[in-house]
């Protein structure tokens, strides 16, 4: 006899090769040879099945299998775009789900494809700022320069008030 | 005259052996596979569907002895309470699986239920003549005439016999399914395995086992060969009705040298459906198992079925499947073996021993070395199940931090195996036994001791010892 436990973050039904046999999280048994695992109910998980070879375990080493849950998504995945799992030659005492890794890899490019978007568009942004900043700096001195112009007037007119007192 | 006379008697023989038929198993119901129609275990309400424990029982063959000392076993388990006597071990029994003279008992068991069990000690286990009736029924001109067809053989007449000596022409129509799952097994000829007479088996032949006489299956499963001929049962063949296997079929067949026992399985099950296969010839179930405890044990090991998978309301008849579903929490099996050990006769003396004993031996010494290999196979299976259960409970007690990483709740199941044999009794007792034939004539009083036997054999174990108390 052979024994499996298959890891999601809540409890679901399973099912070994098309029949309802136990729930997640718990301890299986099955006789050793090619099966099938997957979850009962909606499709909303990661890889839609898992296909091992079971063997070589016992009730304290079971082989453990791992879907992971689609977060925000309700998509029943089309049976052409099942992943599986190659049949080890040698028994495999642990194993987590290779589809798990793919969606990782894709959500990675997925960052580094909107990293690069958000720097092609940064410069464009900076020369906007920087037109604006500048303009309100020339605007600023040109005012600061009237400003002083004027003080400058007025000392001097006061100035010559003084001298023709005197 | 006296010719004309002579020939129409020859021409009405003629005509009457031609009209002579085997009576033909019928196909499915528009010929369409219905995984909820018929006998099967899915549809039953055997005990283990109301409490933690399944209890297997399995009858091996050898004639009046077997029968004698399964219904002796029956006996004993009625008197045994259990729960605090609110219950007994009889009603915890969910499957009993046959084989030969053990048949007898289990298919009357299934039909009559613990009240009938007088009704087949008087009409079966004390009737010594039954051989020696059945063997004049031949006799009959009626049934001469009828054995001259190629149609209708001696295993027919056996069959009609029995049915009228116990089983009043029930059908598996009337086998209730409030009683233990009675798994009747012969032995199919060409393909060499065992063959249950359950509609989980009869789905690959696409034939409907509600309208087959209870006692075409008891005959079939001790057709002894050569002394009785193969039973006859038509084929449909498998996917011609839409019968397909689970998921498991596909898969298993990747499987030869990672679990040979699973590809050979899927590969009888692929002999059975075989389009080609138009007609079954089943012996004696002690060709492919005498000890009836092949199915019960695959059923044990392995969540592959027959029967069809995309039926969840009724699955198929496999432990592991219970367990997962945290149904099961205890495995009991009882094996009632009849085997008896030969007397030295032949080695005391120097000369040849005659073709017919020697026939006997050649053909009974494999069979019983095959049931010994067989009991010894499920019960190691059992200890090694024990012993990965208190192995992790040994951990769990050295390390208390190890628990919980540790899921033992639905793995801890707990398995019993019980055996019924005359190896058990005192060695001095054990001659009496041995000497007993197999046939349908034994003497009152050897039935009896047989009977007496297989209460104190129980009353002596260990095992059912300990089951008794673990059901307390």
């Amino acid at each position: 006899m052979e024994f499996v436990r298959v890891l999601f973050p809540t409890s679901r039904k399973v099912r070994i090769d098309g029949t309802l046999n136990g729930t997640t999280n718990k301890t299986l048994q099955v006789n050793a040879g090619t099966h099938r695992f997957t979850l009962d109910g909606v499709s909303n998980y990661s890889p839609p099945s898992i296909l091992r070879a079971v063997t070589g375990t016992t009730n304290l080493f079971p082989l453990t299998l791992q879907f992971v849950p689609l977060v925000g998504t309700a998509t029943i995945v089309p049976e052409t775009a099942v992943l599986e799992a190659p049949a080890p030659q040698a028994p495999a005492p642990a194993a987590t789900a290779p589809g798990g890794a793919a969606r990782r890899r894709a959500q990675a490019k997925k960052k580094v494809k909107k990293a690069k978007t958000a720097k092609k568009a940064r410069p464009a942004a900076k020369k906007k700022s920087a037109k604006k900043v500048s303009a309100k700096k020339v605007s600023a001195k040109k005012k600061s320069a009237k400003k002083s112009t004027k003080k400058s007037a007025k000392k001097s007119a006061a100035k010559s008030k003084k001298k023709g007192r005197k | 005259m006296s010719r004309a006379r002579s020939l129409v008697l020859a021409l009405v023989a003629v005509g009457a052996s031609a009209c002579a038929h085997w009576p033909v198993n019928p196909p499915l119901p528009d010929l369409k596979v219905d995984p909820e129609h018929g006998y099967r275990f899915g549809k039953m309400t055997t005990p283990a569907r109301k409490d933690d424990t399944m209890v297997i029982v399995s009858f091996s063959g050898g004639g009046t002895r077997a029968a004698a000392l399964a219904y002796g076993v029956l006996e004993k388990l009625r008197d045994t309470k259990i729960r605090g006597g609110s219950s007994d071990l009889l009603a915890a029994v969910d499957v009993v699986s046959s084989i030969s003279g053990g048949s007898f008992t289990a298919a009357h068991y299934a039909l009559y239920g613990r009240d009938g069990l007088p009704r087949l000690r008087e009409r079966f286990l004390d009737q010594p003549k039954t051989q020696l009736r059945l063997a004049l029924s031949t006799l009959n001109p009626y049934n001469a005439i009828r054995l001259l067809s190629p149609r209708y053989s001696r295993i027919d007449l056996a069959a009609e016999y029995f049915d009228k000596l116990l089983f009043d022409g029930a059908t598996y129509a009337k086998m209730p399914r409030d009683a233990p799952y009675t798994m009747i097994n012969a032995s199919e000829l060409d393909i060499g395995t065992y063959f249950s007479f359950t509609q989980e088996q009869f789905d690959p032949i696409c034939s409907d086992l509600e309208k087959v006489k209870v006692a075409r299956a008891v005959a079939s499963s001790s057709a002894f060969p050569i002394l009785l001929t193969p039973l006859t049962l038509q084929s449909y063949g498998g996917p011609r009705c839409g019968y397909k296997p689970g998921e498991w079929f596909d898969l298993a067949n990747q499987d030869l040298l990672l679990n040979p026992r699973r590809f050979r399985f899927r590969s009888d099950v692929n002999a059975l459906m075989n389009e080609n296969r138009r007609f079954l010839h089943l012996v004696d179930g002690g060709v492919a198992d005498n000890i009836g405890l092949r199915g019960p044990f695959q059923a044990l090991t392995s969540p592959d079925t027959l029967q069809m998978n995309d039926s969840d309301p009724v699955a198929g008849f496999s432990v592991p499947t219970m367990i997962n579903n945290g149904e099961i929490k205890r495995v009991v099996v009882i094996a009632v073996n009849a085997r008896t050990v030969s007397e030295l006769k032949h080695d005391k003396r120097a000369s040849t021993p005659w073709v017919v004993p020697v026939v006997a031996n050649v053909a009974g010494a494999p069979m019983g070395n095959y049931s010994f290999e067989t009991v010894t196979m499920i019960q190691e299976w059992m200890n090694s199940m024990n012993a990965q259960i208190s192995t992790a409970n040994q951990l769990i007690a050295a390390c208390p931090d190890c628990a919980k990483q540790i899921d033992l709740e639905s793995s801890d199941v707990r398995y019993h195996f019980v055996e019924v044999a005359f190896n058990l009794l005192p060695e001095s007792e054990q001659a009496h036994f041995n000497a007993m034939g197999t046939n349908y004539s034994l003497s009152k009083q050897n039935v009896a001791d047989l009977i007496d036997a297989a209460k104190r054999i129980l009353d002596g174990s260990k095992a059912f010892e300990q089951v008794v108390k673990d059901m307390q």
